[in-house]
């Protein structure tokens, strides 16, 4: 009787993987395209521009001149550190302020919580041009236009609308009985908050951590703006630039190397945290 | 539960004060700066004057404000299109019991972790390039040579390349959203419709569509004012033909390489319009996205 059972259970899984066909098709030429893609540009970025154009691609055999040429003479490695000093402070900032801030907006009532949570949800659909006017006219009267510090709160600024809803929305979710049983304890609201209640939200503070560190080092709209100089950009506008001065030569390895600094990081950091990430965004709907 | 009204202003103050510093104040300083002519970015407050609605006037009779008016409509409607459309077949896809589903998630995901402007230089560079390109090279493999000739980088082809890459690098975010949905809904929903015998085709039209509905609003209102700051692939793609209202803004402001002559008052102006459009789309989708019809 058993035997029959899982014999029938078997034929119907075959059947349903069967009528799923057209499904893995789809499936299947996405995940070809993109191993493609992103495969070629890593092998075209070892090779030389001429190998590219005749199809050949190591037909020069491995060439790491296009590497040599990105990291040292355009700034490369400058960028990547820029990028790092701009996205890792700012994340963990984020965190530090957002924190805080979110867990009284969500459990405490007080005059001004209800227009705070307005102002920081309609904030989030406000475009970001509207504050780069006013702030790029009193950076440079203050003479402060090449400053890294600058630029870290000025990123950590722009994530703390929706960090602070994300986080908000998290907190409403949590019980109360924590907080009461710290109480009588005797524990202070501060004691309470770093040793109880944020270690809570632990989940939802590395799945936003996770979008502030890619959100960060993909970020290219302010630093377009603010960190516009050869030693103060980042991976998005030192792409930009480096690929527009390099199409006039027509360097085409090296403009694959440049894709592949840019974009390998973030790839690399996803193959780790892919499963965590998805979690966070099946849970949350949050943004990358 | 009560706090003291000092401790919570410690809670707060940290974030109140950079979001006052580096949003509330600059953007309120923006909408009064788009009532006044203001010639460069760097005039102080004493060179403005002030003209009322002649910046706006100036912006909607602006010829290549209302080009990229029309290229943010054309992009808002066939991007929006096709990634919400492929998007639901993605997740429809995914939500079955199909293997590796979580490594076929993984992958259509990917595009979301990657720089914009990497993706767009992928696109350009590599995958429309008429020479080597991966487009072009597949179709003259498989022996469609008509297809193979399309120039994808020519002025008439570029809004189209520049949608494709645009979808390619959204279809990801709203696959999860969808999918999340999808996950949510019971399985003997499924099991009613397969014991009548309705094919998958009708599960998905009469019972994962419906069910979604209120989703799908939502993604629809998020893409929408996703789309008003469209900027990064517009400037990978840089043509007059795929400017932006963003980029059209940032040139005003900025400057380009060709005429660095700027107007910052139409810029502010500009940059007004887009919040009011971003605004009210957040509003519309609170009226519109009420409770649920079904409980499930």
């Amino acid at each position: 009787m058993k035997n029959i059972k899982a014999r029938l259970s078997r034929m119907s899984f075959n059947k349903n993987q069967l009528k799923l066909t057209p499904a893995y098709i789809i499936l299947i030429a996405f995940t070809v395209f993109m191993a493609y893609m992103l495969g070629w540009i890593l092998f075209a970025s070892f090779s030389s521009t001429r190998g590219i154009f005749t199809g050949n691609l190591f037909q020069d055999g491995l060439n790491l001149d296009s590497y040599r040429q990105i990291f040292f003479n355009s700034n490369g490695l400058l960028t990547i550190f820029n990028t790092l000093i701009y996205t890792v402070p700012s994340s963990l900032l984020l965190i530090i302020i957002c924190a805080p801030a979110a867990y009284v907006l969500a459990r405490f009532e007080f005059k001004g919580n209800k227009l705070t949570q307005q102002l920081m949800v309609i904030a989030l659909s406000v475009p970001g041009i509207m504050i780069t006017m006013p702030l790029f006219f009193h950076f440079s009267s203050l003479g402060v236009h090449d400053s890294r510090l600058v630029i870290i709160l000025l990123f950590t600024a722009n994530s703390i609308p929706f960090d602070v809803y994300f986080l908000t929305a998290y907190y409403k979710n949590l019980s109360y009985s924590y907080e009461e049983s710290a109480a009588i304890d005797g524990a202070g609201p501060l004691r309470t908050f770093w040793e109880i209640m944020f270690p809570m939200a632990k989940p939802a503070i590395i799945t936003i951590t996770i979008f502030n560190l890619i959100g960060k080092w993909n970020a290219y709209f302010l630093p377009l703006i603010f960190a516009n100089t050869p030693g103060m950009r980042p991976v998005g506008v030192w792409l930009e630039t480096t690929i527009t001065s390099m199409i006039t030569t027509g360097n085409y390895s090296g403009m694959f190397a440049a894709v592949v600094l840019a974009a390998s990081p973030t790839i690399i950091l996803y193959f780790f945290l892919a499963n965590r990430l998805l979690q966070g965004v099946e849970q949350n709907g949050v943004k990358g | 539960m009560v706090m003291k009204k000092k401790t919570i202003f410690m809670f707060l103050a940290p974030a109140l004060i950079l979001f006052g510093l580096f949003i509330l104040y600059p953007v309120v300083r923006t909408v009064i700066m788009s009532f006044f002519n203001v010639n460069t970015i760097t005039s102080p407050t004493n060179e403005w004057s002030f003209v009322g609605m002649q910046n706006y006037i100036d912006l909607f009779s602006n010829p290549t404000f209302r080009i990229s008016m029309v290229n943010i409509i054309k992009i808002w409607a066939i991007t929006g299109f096709f990634t919400l459309g492929i998007a639901l077949v993605f997740a429809a896809i995914l939500s079955t019991k199909i293997f590796g589903r979580k490594f076929f998630t993984s992958i259509i995901y990917l595009p979301e972790v990657i720089s914009v402007i990497a993706i767009g230089y992928a696109w350009l560079l590599y995958v429309f390039n008429s020479q080597f390109g991966l487009i072009n090279s597949f179709f003259s493999v498989i022996g469609l040579e008509s297809l193979s000739n399309i120039e994808w980088t020519s002025p008439d082809m570029l809004l189209i390349s520049m949608i494709i890459a645009a979808v390619f690098g959204a279809i990801g975010q709203y696959t999860l959203m969808y999918l999340s949905a999808m996950t949510r809904i019971p399985e003997d929903f499924y099991n009613v419709a397969r014991i009548e015998g309705q094919n998958s085709i009708y599960q998905f039209f009469k019972i994962t569509l419906p069910l979604i509905k209120d989703v799908i609003r939502t993604t629809a209102v998020l893409f929408t004012t996703s789309t008003i700051g469209f900027f990064a692939f517009a400037r990978v793609f840089s043509h007059i033909s795929t400017i932006t209202p963003m980029l059209f803004t940032y040139n005003q402001i900025f400057g380009t390489e060709i005429n660095p002559e700027t107007n910052v008052g139409m810029g502010a102006a500009s940059g007004v319009m887009m919040s009011l459009v971003g605004i009210f789309f957040f509003i519309l989708s609170n009226y519109i996205i009420k409770k649920s019809d079904y409980e499930y």
